[in-house]
């Protein structure tokens, strides 16, 4: 009986020892600076990870801001001074006469977007145990216009490469990044962003399959042209003309319609203000 | 004999409970005793470590290639480790490849019955398997809040490595049977070959608890390779050899175990 009471007085204890020994303790540590209400001008350099029949490489410049601690605004442009076929395009058309479609094939020049970022995920990292730094990972979509154009000439035709203009489609852009806090005022950010945009190709320079034919027959003399479509936009020379209309000619020849994933390694720093 | 005062036997008290952790600190750092590391959870120094993962080619046009990667590896110090790499890949033609071998161009012009020259395409190597002596520098160690409540602990590293691959290689246009015909799938020209090799890559490792972690990386492979040019379509062995750097990137996911 004594020993019945002796353990009912001790067992709560031993609960209550048990509790404390797993009770949860949450250690809140004030972050030094806040991203809130603060703009970021972001410097990208970036290029393309999947390039089968294209290869783009560019800037890009981002600006957003931060409604809250993990949801900020932003407006993104890019521009691509390096966007032309892949060598294995080039090496298909020279090595056994063959060509991607048109739309498979069709290059981004440069897009504007708005969209949103979220991030949900933050952490600390360190190098070689000393500085830590704080890090966020970060997704990020958005919607806008994509400007794109078609290559006509290979790089190793007379002249080089020439390019033919496709107008503006419609782009959407979904990515996922990291970006390392080095202090109140710089980070470092490291994306992936996937650029989907539509891709049908039915003008090229403003000319469709039929009016680049007759370029390529009459060059500069070409009439009965559409509205928007001059021979001249092919080239300088009479030579490039017929050469750069010849080979729209080929590639509206044969329809085409595509959606594209462009996906870019994007990395840049950037300035909290 | 006097007896010790109460501050000689707090300070030897101190000391001999400090021995321990010293002898802790003695195994951290790459150039001897270090500090214990801030919020270090998982450590691998003077650990082996045996990985296994699956991989696969990511920008291989011509080329499907899908394997398995056995790693083992030695860790000395908190930052890096090195071992062996052993690759195994099933490999084949991809989809793109059949279809211009579909369209390829007459082995010879229908005119004049004279046989047509072409360059061989190049990217169609298929890596079959091979060993790499390799090295991991592995700097940054992290630590991520998943929801405010899963913290996962990671490893971000780069690699390299060298050493030497089995490669077979298929030509995708250049038919090894003579003629004019067109070349029936078997016959294309074909030849395997050992080449040296090298690797460079990036990674993460994210651990599950102190024995396993799982393992991201991007390997890039580089390797002398050779094609043909100015080839006679209708006669095999003709044209020069002219070599250039082939490349291949894959993505490894898989698992490790420390030991």
């Amino acid at each position: 009986m004594r020993l019945l009471l002796a353990g009912l007085l001790i067992a709560p204890v031993a609960l209550a020892q048990s509790d404390r020994e797993v009770q949860r303790v949450h250690v809140v540590e004030e972050r030094p600076f806040s991203e809130a209400n603060r703009f970021e001008l972001t410097l990208f350099g970036q290029g393309q990870l999947n390039p089968r029949y294209t290869v783009h490489a560019g800037v890009g410049l981002e600006l957003s801001y931060h409604l809250r601690e993990n949801l900020a605004a932003l407006i993104a442009v890019s521009y691509n001074p390096i966007a032309h076929q892949s060598a294995l395009t080039e090496e298909l058309a020279a090595n056994v006469d063959q060509q991607p479609v048109a739309a498979s094939a069709l290059l981004l020049q440069a897009d504007a977007l708005a969209g949103l970022e979220l991030m949900p995920i933050y952490g600390k990292i360190s190098v070689f145990d000393g500085k830590v730094l704080r890090l966020g990972l970060y997704l990020n979509a958005g919607l806008g216009a994509a400007k794109t154009r078609l290559q006509l000439r290979p790089s190793d035709a007379v002249g080089g490469r020439s390019f033919g203009d496709t107008g503006f489609r419609p782009e959407a852009a979904l990515g996922i990044g990291l970006r390392v806090f080095a202090g109140d005022r710089m980070t470092v950010r490291l994306e992936v962003r996937d650029r989907v945009y539509s891709a049908y190709v039915s003008k090229v320079n403003g000319c469709t399959a039929q009016d680049a034919g007759v370029i390529r027959r009459n060059g500069t003399a070409a009439t009965g042209l559409t509205p928007g479509c001059s021979a001249s936009s092919f080239g300088g020379s009479e030579e490039e003309i017929k050469s750069g209309a010849g080979s729209a000619a080929i590639q509206l020849g044969d329809p085409s319609s595509s959606v594209i994933n462009n996906i870019a390694f994007q990395g840049g720093v950037s300035w909290l203000f | 004999m006097d007896q010790p005062s109460r501050i000689f036997l707090l300070f030897a008290a101190a000391s001999i409970a400090a021995l321990p952790a010293r002898g802790e600190d003695a195994v951290m750092g790459p150039g001897g005793p270090a500090p214990t590391v801030r919020g270090k959870l998982y450590q691998v120094s003077r650990r082996w470590e045996v990985g296994f993962a699956f991989t696969t080619a990511l920008n291989d046009s011509l080329v499907d290639q899908y394997g398995g990667l056995l790693s083992i590896s030695y860790h000395p110090n908190e930052w890096m480790d090195v071992g062996v790499d052993l690759l195994a890949n099933r490999t084949s033609l991809s989809g793109l490849s059949g279809q211009i071998r579909s369209n390829l161009p007459s082995r010879a012009n229908p005119g004049t019955g004279q046989p047509n020259t072409g360059d061989e395409m190049e990217g169609a190597d298929q890596m079959r398997g091979g060993a790499l002596a390799m090295a991991r520098f592995a700097p940054i160690y992290g630590k991520l809040s998943i929801a405010a409540e899963l913290p996962v602990h990671f490893q971000a590293y780069l690699l390299a490595g060298a050493g030497g691959a089995a490669f077979r290689h298929e030509s995708v246009n250049l038919c090894g049977a003579p003629g004019d015909g067109a070349c029936a799938p078997g016959d294309y020209q074909s030849a395997t070959s050992l080449k040296p090799i090298g690797e460079l890559g990036a990674g993460m490792r994210v651990y599950l608890g102190q024995r396993w972690s799982l393992r991201a990386e991007l390997r890039g492979f580089f390797y002398p390779a050779t094609v043909l040019r100015g080839a006679d379509l209708t006669q095999p062995g003709t044209g020069t050899s002219a070599s250039y750097l082939g490349t291949f990137t894959t993505l490894v996911l898989g698992a490790s175990a420390l030991f």
